[in-house]
This record gives C-alpha cells, sequence and structure tokens, in this order.
C-alpha cells in the first residue's frame, strides 16, 4: 500500500526556503556591486531563480495546509540540501574562471555540507563576492539549513519542527536546550554568531585583513575548511592564525550545548562530559603520535614543527575542518594514517563536524567493553553510560548499525572511484575525507583544487556521500528503502 | 485516645490488632468485607466499611473525634489525601504511609505539616535502615542505638558453645554488672526474665548496655562481628533501592532480579551495583557470581518462601551471614530456627514506627520499636510522676515490663535494683504487648 506524503507541504515549505536563499544571495551580490566587479551576473540569476521558484511554489501552494510528519521531514531536509546546492552553485558557474556543472555542483555542496574539497585551484582568481558566498554556503551549513530557517522562520516551527530538527541534528540522541525547538535553535545560533564574531576579531587583530579574518572564521568555525588563498592556510606563515584558529576549530568540534551551559557558569558539566574528555584524549594520542614520528624523522625542528604545525593538523583533521598543511602527505605512512582514523572519528556530536563522532566511538567501546565482559557472566545487566546517562539498547543497535553503514558506504564509494582508475589510496582517502565532510585531500586530490581532477561521474558520487555523511545516513538512505514509500 | 485506621492491607490489620491489644479505641475503615467482617468479630476493632476518600464515609467513622488518623492504603498519594481531608474534618494527628523517600527530606516536612499530614511513613527506607545497621554491628540480630549511642539495644542468639547456654542470669555477671538482659524469646515465646530464669542455647537474648560494653555480651554469647564488604541481594524491589541509594560505596552489592525490565531499571540507577539478570533459584547463576565470597546474602523478593530458601542455599555455599525479608508472621519463628541470622518484616518495622508515633500524644518518647509480642520504649520521666518515690526493686513494677537502662544528663547507664530515677530521665522501658497502658500510668504524673 502507498503511503500518503504531502507533497504538496514540502513544496511549500521549500518554495519558502529558497525565498530565504534568495535573501541570503543579496549579501554577496552586495559586495560584489560595491566592489565594482562584473561577476554579479551569476548572483542576480540564482536570486531571480530563487524568487520565481520560491514565489511560484509559495504562491501555487497557498491554500494548502502544512502537515510535516516524520515523512515530509526526511524529504524535506534532504531535498532542501539538495536545491540549495543546485542553486547556489550558479555564481560558480558563471564567474570568471566558469565551473562546469558538476564541479559547480561538487563545490557547492562540499561548500554547504562543510566539506571543504575543491575543485578550484585558482581561489585568489575569485572576485570577492563569489568568495564570501564560498565561505557563506560553509557558515550557514555548518549548524545546518533547516536550524537556520528554524531559528528565522516561525512558520517551521509549528508540528513540523521536531521531526525536521531531529533529522538534520547529528548525534546518538539529540537534546532539547528548551522545550521549544524554537529556543533551542536560537541559543545554538547565538552560541555559534558568539564564537564566530570572536574568531573574526582575533584573526583581523593578527596579520589577516578584515575579508580574509571573515572568510577564514566562516570556514574554520563551522570546521569547513575552505580558504581564500590558494596556497591555504599556510599563505599567512603565522603561528598567530595557526594558534588561533586551532583553538577556535577545537571548539567548533564541541558540543554547543555544553558551550551554552560552560557560558552559563555551568563548568563542572564539560568536565564530567565523557565524550569530550574523550575528544580531548583522542586528539593528545594523536599528536603524541605524530609529533614523536616527526622528531624521529628529524622533521621537528622548530617550535612551530613540534608543537605547533601537528597539533594543527590533528584538530583540523579530526574536526573535519581539512584545512591542510602543504607539506603533510610527506609526514610518512604512520601519520598519514593517524590521518585516515582522525577522518573517520570527527569530533564530538552537536558541533558543525562531521563523520562518525566521538559520542559513538565512546558508546561503541563501552559497548564492546561490556559484550566481552558479558561472556564470563551472562546473566548480568551491562548498560552503556554516556555522560553517565544509560544509552537505551536500541540507541546502541542503532549506533552500530550507523557505524556499519558507514563502513559500507565508505568501501562502495572506494570501489566506484578505484573503478575509474583511481589508486587505492587516493580512492580511500578521498571518499573518508567526503563522507566525513573533512575535504582534506591527498596524492592526487592533494594539490591546490585536486578534485578538480577527478571523472566527473566520481564528483556526483561524492557529493552523495558528502550529503549523506552530513546528515548521518539515515535521513538520506531512507529514501532507498521500500518502507519509505509503501506500508 | 481513639484512633482511626484507613486501609484494611497487611499493615493497617496488623496495627489495629496491636493498638487494640494496648486497650486503645480502634476504628479500622476499609473496602474489603470479608476482612472486616472477620476483624470485628474476633478482636476488639470497630471496622467499617467505606473510602477513605469519602468525607461521609470518615464523618461516620468518627473522624472529628480521633485523636490519631493512619493512613495505609498501598497508594501515597491516597494516603496523603486522606491525611488532609481527615484533619480538615478534626482529626488530631495524621499519619500518611507513602511510597518514596524523596518526600522523606527536611525542607519538605514543612510543607507536609502545613497541609495537614504529620507524619509520613516510609516503610522500605526503615527496613533498608534496619538492614544497614546489621551490616555493621552483624554480631546482633537487633541493634538500635538510643540517645545517639549513649547506649545500644542489642539482640543476639545463644550459640551451642556459649557459657550463657545452661546458666541462671544471675550467674552470668559475677562482678559488676554491665549490661541488662531484659527480655528473652525461646520459640515463639517472649520472656522478661528473672534473676533465677535460666538461659538455653537457641535463645534470643535482647540486652541494654553502654555500646563500649558490648563486646562483654559478644565475649559470652559467641558469634564475632565480621566485616562486610560484599553483600548480594535476591530480588529489586523497593528496599533493594533504598539499600543501594543508603550504601554509599560502602559494600559491593549484587542484585539478582529476574524480571528483564525491573533488572534493568536497577542497572540504570545504580551503575556501581551489579545486577544480574536470573531468579535465587539459578544455583549456576549463584556460583557464577561467587556466592561463596558473599560476606552477606538478603532476600528480599516478594516472596517468603524464595528469601528462605535463599537464605539457607547461600549458607550452604558458604555466605557468611543472611537475612530474609518474611512477611508472614508464622514464618518468623521458624525462619529463625533454621540457618537464618536475621529476619526483618516491614509490618513489624512499620508499625513500631506508627506506634511511636501514638505515644508521643501521651508521653514524651524517644526510641520505640516493636518484637512482634514485646516492645522497648525510651519514656521521660515527668516532675511527680509515681516511679520516682522509691529506688527501682522498691517500685514493685507489675509482672510483663523491666526498666533496662537511662540517660541522664545526656549519659546513658544500666539500671540495677537500687537505682533511683529522677525528674528528666530517659529510662528504657522492655514491656510485652498489651502493657503499655500501665507503663504509661506508672510515668504520667499525680
Amino acid at each position: 500500500m502507498k503511503v500518503d506524503i504531502s507533497y504538496s507541504s514540502v513544496f511549500k515549505m521549500i518554495g519558502r526556503l529558497l525565498i530565504v536563499l534568495g535573501i541570503m544571495l543579496l549579501v554577496p551580490l552586495a559586495v560584489e556591486l560595491i566592489d565594482g566587479e562584473k561577476e554579479w551576473r551569476g548572483f542576480v540569476t540564482a536570486i531571480a531563480i530563487c524568487a520565481v521558484l520560491g514565489g511560484g511554489l509559495w504562491y501555487w501552494l497557498r491554500d494548502r495546509k502544512l502537515s510535516i510528519g516524520r515523512r515530509e521531514g526526511f524529504m524535506l531536509v534532504t531535498l532542501v540540501w539538495i536545491v540549495y546546492s543546485a542553486v547556489g552553485m550558479i555564481p560558480y558557474m558563471m564567474s570568471k574562471g566558469a565551473l562546469g556543472f558538476s564541479d559547480a555542483y561538487f563545490e557547492t555542496m562540499s561548500g554547504f555540507t562543510t566539506t571543504g574539497a575543491t575543485v578550484i585551484a585558482d581561489v585568489e582568481g575569485l572576485s570577492k563576492g563569489v568568495l564570501l558566498w564560498r565561505s557563506m554556503t560553509q557558515w550557514i551549513g555548518g549548524l545546518g539549513i533547516i536550524l537556520f530557517m528554524l531559528a528565522v522562520l516561525p512558520s517551521l516551527d509549528q508540528k513540523g519542527g521536531v521531526p525536521l530538527y531531529n533529522a538534520e541534528t547529528t548525534g546518538i540522541t539529540h537534546d532539547k536546550l528548551h522545550p521549544q525547538i524554537r529556543q533551542t535553535a536560537t541559543t545554538l545560533w547565538i552560541v555559534y554568531i558568539g564564537l564566530t564574531i570572536a574568531l573574526i576579531a582575533l584573526l583581523w587583530a593578527g596579520p589577516m585583513n578584515l575579508f580574509d579574518s571573515i572568510c577564514q572564521a566562516f570556514t574554520a568555525i563551522s570546521t569547513g575548511g575552505f580558504s581564500t588563498r590558494n596556497a591555504g592556510i599556510a599563505y599567512w606563515d603565522s603561528d598567530y592564525v595557526n594558534v588561533v584558529l586551532t583553538v577556535f576549530m577545537l571548539l567548533g568540534g564541541v558540543n554547543f550545548a555544553l558551550i551554552y551551559a560552560f557560558c552559563r557558569g555551568r563548568f563542572s558539566l564539560l568536565l564530567k562530559n565523557d565524550v569530550f574528555r574523550a575528544y580531548l584524549f583522542l586528539i593528545a594520542v594523536a599528536y603524541v603520535g605524530i609529533a614523536v614520528s616527526l622528531i624521529v624523522q628529524g622533521r621537528a625542528t622548530s617550535v612551530s614543527d613540534t608543537f605547533i604545525q601537528p597539533m594543527f593538523h590533528v584538530v583540523s583533521t579530526i574536526t573535519t575542518t581539512g584545512f591542510g598543511l602543504p607539506d603533510y602527505a610527506s609526514w610518512g605512512p604512520f601519520c598519514l594514517l593517524i590521518t585516515f582514523l582522525l577522518m573517520l572519528s570527527g569530533a564530538c556530536a552537536g558541533s558543525t563536524t562531521g563523520a562518525i563522532k566521538v559520542d559513538r566511538l565512546v558508546a561503541m567501546y563501552k559497548n564492546l567493553k561490556n559484550q566481552i565482559s558479558r561472556t564470563l557472566y551472562p546473566n548480568r545487566i551491562y548498560l552503556v553510560r554516556v555522560n553517565g546517562v544509560t544509552v537505551s539498547p536500541d540507541d546502541v543497535r542503532k549506533m552500530h548499525a550507523f557505524i556499519t553503514l558507514y563502513i559500507i558506504l565508505t568501501v562502495t564509494g572506494a570501489l566506484v572511484l578505484s573503478g575509474f582508475g583511481i589508486s587505492l589510496d587516493d580512492s580511500f582517502f578521498a571518499v573518508i575525507s567526503c563522507i566525513g565532510d573533512n575535504g582534506l585531500g591527498y596524492g592526487l586530490t592533494g594539490v591546490a583544487g585536486g578534485y578538480h581532477f577527478l571523472p566527473d561521474s566520481t564528483k556526483w558520487v561524492l557529493s552523495f556521500l558528502m550529503l549523506a555523511g552530513r546528515l548521518e545516513l539515515y535521513t538520506v538512505l531512507v529514501f532507498f528503502f521500500a518502507s519509505f514509500w509503501k506500508k | 485516645m481513639k484512633i482511626l485506621i484507613a486501609g484494611n492491607g497487611a499493615t493497617g490489620i496488623y496495627l489495629a490488632k496491636q493498638l487494640s491489644a494496648e486497650k486503645q479505641e480502634v476504628v479500622l475503615l476499609g473496602t474489603d468485607k470479608n476482612t472486616l467482617d472477620q476483624l470485628d468479630s474476633s478482636y476488639n476493632i470497630m471496622t467499617m466499611k467505606g473510602d477513605m476518600l469519602n468525607p461521609a464515609d470518615l464523618k461516620e467513622a468518627g473522624v472529628e473525634r480521633a485523636g490519631l488518623f493512619v493512613a495505609v492504603c498501598p497508594h501515597q498519594t491516597i494516603n496523603l489525601t486522606a491525611c488532609q481531608l481527615a484533619r480538615q474534618l478534626g482529626a488530631g494527628c495524621t499519619v500518611a504511609r507513602i511510597d518514596n523517600e524523596w518526600f522523606l527530606s527536611d525542607d519538605l516536612s514543612k510543607l507536609f505539616k502545613h497541609t495537614g499530614v504529620d507524619t509520613l511513613v516510609y516503610p522500605e527506607k526503615l527496613v533498608a535502615e534496619e538492614i544497614l545497621g546489621y551490616v555493621d554491628q552483624n554480631w546482633l540480630t537487633k541493634y538500635v542505638p538510643i540517645h545517639t549511642g549513649q547506649l545500644i539495644v542489642g539482640g543476639v542468639k545463644v550459640a551451642e558453645e556459649s557459657p550463657m547456654a545452661g546458666s541462671k542470669l544471675r550467674d552470668l555477671t559475677p562482678g559488676e554488672r554491665h549490661f541488662h538482659i531484659g527480655l528473652v524469646r525461646r520459640g515463639k515465646r517472649f520472656v522478661i526474665p528473672r534473676g533465677d530464669d535460666s538461659l538455653m542455647a537457641g535463645d534470643t537474648i535482647f540486652f541494654i548496655s553502654r555500646p563500649e560494653h558490648a563486646p562483654e555480651v559478644a565475649a559470652l554469647t559467641g558469634p564475632l562481628n565480621i566485616k562486610v564488604k560484599n553483600i548480594m541481594i535476591a530480588g529489586g524491589g523497593k528496599i533493594t533501592r533504598m539499600i543501594c541509594r543508603l550504601n554509599n560505596g560502602r559494600c559491593h552489592i549484587t542484585v539478582l532480579e529476574p524480571d528483564p525490565d525491573r533488572a534493568y531499571a536497577l542497572a540504570d540507577e545504580f551503575p556501581d551495583v551489579t545486577v544480574v539478570n536470573a531468579s535465587p533459584h539459578q544455583l549456576t547463576v549463584l556460583h557464577d557470581e561467587e556466592i561463596a565470597k558473599m560476606d552477606l546474602f538478603l532476600g528480599l523478593t516478594e516472596s517468603d518462601e524464595t528469601n528462605i530458601v535463599g537464605c539457607m542455599v547461600a549458607k550452604e555455599a558458604g555466605t557468611k551471614k543472611t537475612i530474609a525479608a518474611i512477611e508472614d508472621f508464622t514464618y518468623i519463628a521458624e525462619a529463625e530456627r533454621l540457618w537464618i541470622d536475621k529476619v526483618v518484616n516491614k509490618k513489624l518495622i512499620t508499625s513500631a514506627a506508627i506506634m511511636r508515633y501514638i505515644l508521643g500524644d501521651t508521653v514524651k518518647v524517644g526510641e520505640f520499636f516493636s518484637m512482634e509480642d514485646a516492645d522497648v520504649v525510651e519514656i521521660e520521666v515527668k516532675e511527680g510522676a509515681k516511679i520516682t518515690e522509691s529506688c527501682v526493686k522498691d517500685l514493685s513494677l507489675p509482672a510483663g515490663m523491666t526498666f533496662g537502662g537511662l540517660i541522664r544528663h545526656g549519659r546513658g547507664m544500666i539500671i540495677s535494683g537500687d537505682t533511683q530515677l529522677k525528674v528528666a530521665d530517659r529510662v528504657l522501658v522492655i514491656f510485652q504487648t498489651g502493657m503499655l497502658l500501665k507503663v504509661q500510668k506508672l510515668f504520667k504524673e499525680v
């Protein structure tokens, strides 16, 4: 039996969300016009499409009642990311070094999902408006498009708010900060904006100009990883910039609810938080591993080489920011494997990070420990506790299924890439980087704009993986199962 | 005093019988006609069928003349509401049985008093406290510290090899006497012993002494105190939860609970407790969980039989001490004859707590607790009371009661025949059930 899905509700919302996208596009357009560059046509076209399509859908479905249940929630969230990327790519296609269709879509999806994998080698050749838009996509996608809309669009926050929030928010379970989803969304955005403003100020105080500070702050706090310079962060060659970014990427990887509690004076929560402690522990272990390896190889010759660079790399990788250091690929296989593992891990859920997330790793570790004990004492009750709260056996199963799915998708993706003749380590690296919304490149993709060299078909596969990874698999994968469409 | 008891469950019935034995005017308000009729025809209790939330029924039961209203039905919200109603209708003091411990916090007692509920009784907590007292003083089957430990009341079984077995009371302590044996239980019978009564192996004696002199009793009775580190509990009910909560990391606790949901909930609430989803009948599981290395086994399931058998299995496997919760009075003496070190009974403990409250109305009472057919009470001597007139041996106390010890100026001492009671002394009186009015009369101002 077919399920009744309220398509009109979904498209009515898409219409409204397109209009909001049009309004957001006004910002880079304004920059473009003030700067007097010729790239404004792309933005105007995109805004026109938003207005026509959005307004049209709105007008056409104006009398339909909104009813957003679980299925509509999944559909709306997934569609919105796809549609936003499709419209958001227009400025790239109509800019100076006009990108092709596949490249432009890949770049935009990579932006919204805060992946940061880029096909553009000469970013310095882009106009300021396009550069700002590129950073903005990451900043908006960082917390989530829907979460942004929940804060600004009251109409979204009726019955539909909770399924939408759950479909987009990351983590094993989803905590509410307030009884009302809209308040929760607003609070999260206040934390996010506060962190962004602090980072802009700190970067501007250093060697960066205001424009670069804003763009880099947008992409760092969202753990996205786009840069405004061809050489990336290395362009500034400043320990100050590296340290500031390390600290803020680290914060971008912490559960925002925890940062909120910390700001309200509940410091003990941070220290008692198992996930936060495990996050710091993973960073420390990875750093020590890489630092020792570098010292043994005789590469660690200065303070910056020993402390700042490896730490920057570790934090940038685990938070799935993916700001690449120019020479990390030459650090040797041991460091490369650590990088692989950090890309798979990701930081804490409820932040802007991607990948599997420390929450799941902590729960998985505890569950595996319990399973081993259970072989000795089959009748004892062993529970998985994270942050002092029991994770229900249902959620533990869901989490294991998630990790299994994650691995299946990764291997399948790598299989497709290797089918196109891409080397084994490059294939795995690119897939793990994209599904984890990391964006780091290695080998073929390791050079500036390296993802451009991949075959077009693989860019679509990787775009899909980025989206699936960002929405934590289930939200996207449900559409491929008959149970979504049939009762 | 007129006492209205609402709720014809086991506690309500036991309390009614106990109070009627103490010559109080008891009305039992209940819903089950058969039970009520049976009680009506065999005890000095007036019964009435009615709803304790119905003001008309309460009035008919005479709530406005009741000096005390006790609500002991299984639901705490009904008990609390009934107490509030009774107070509005003119009842004196009100007592409600509750189902959780968070109502007992000090900040809340004022609130409940204000709304008309004077005293809250949470039976499971009382039982848990009694059991944890045993964890510290496990050579005793009963251990009650009086007046912040100035005196203790202890119950202990006389072992086969004990020098006490077979000797007369007056021969036990040739020199200075540091403890007073106030009560002896032989089988089901409670006796207040005289100097020329002799003790037998298997008797349980109840003595009063200063805490530092308790080892003298231990030396005579046989069993020694052991340090309890590991406890195994059969059954994950409310008493178990209370024990886990009050334990505070002192001992390691293993709980056996056959119901998966209850086991899960328990494991969720107490991360430090090992919860095993198994019934105490599964011997292989008991051995997996190393029952032989347990210091204490607690049978706290809803079934008396399971508790008794569980304790016996544990003892046989090598557990050092066992306690069984037994609700059926007929089993209590039987259980103590077996290898079970201590029996706890929720109804006894609850009714003792309520009795203590009832006594508070007429005489100033500190401690009160009951042991089936005998009770211990701490009463303050008032100005002009009869008992201050001569020393204890010349008072010619009626049979069935004895003065065990007293607290004078905050210091505990035991009472001998030559002791002269003074005003403001707090005297520990041991008496057989039914003697309460006589005890009260002794202590009343003339």
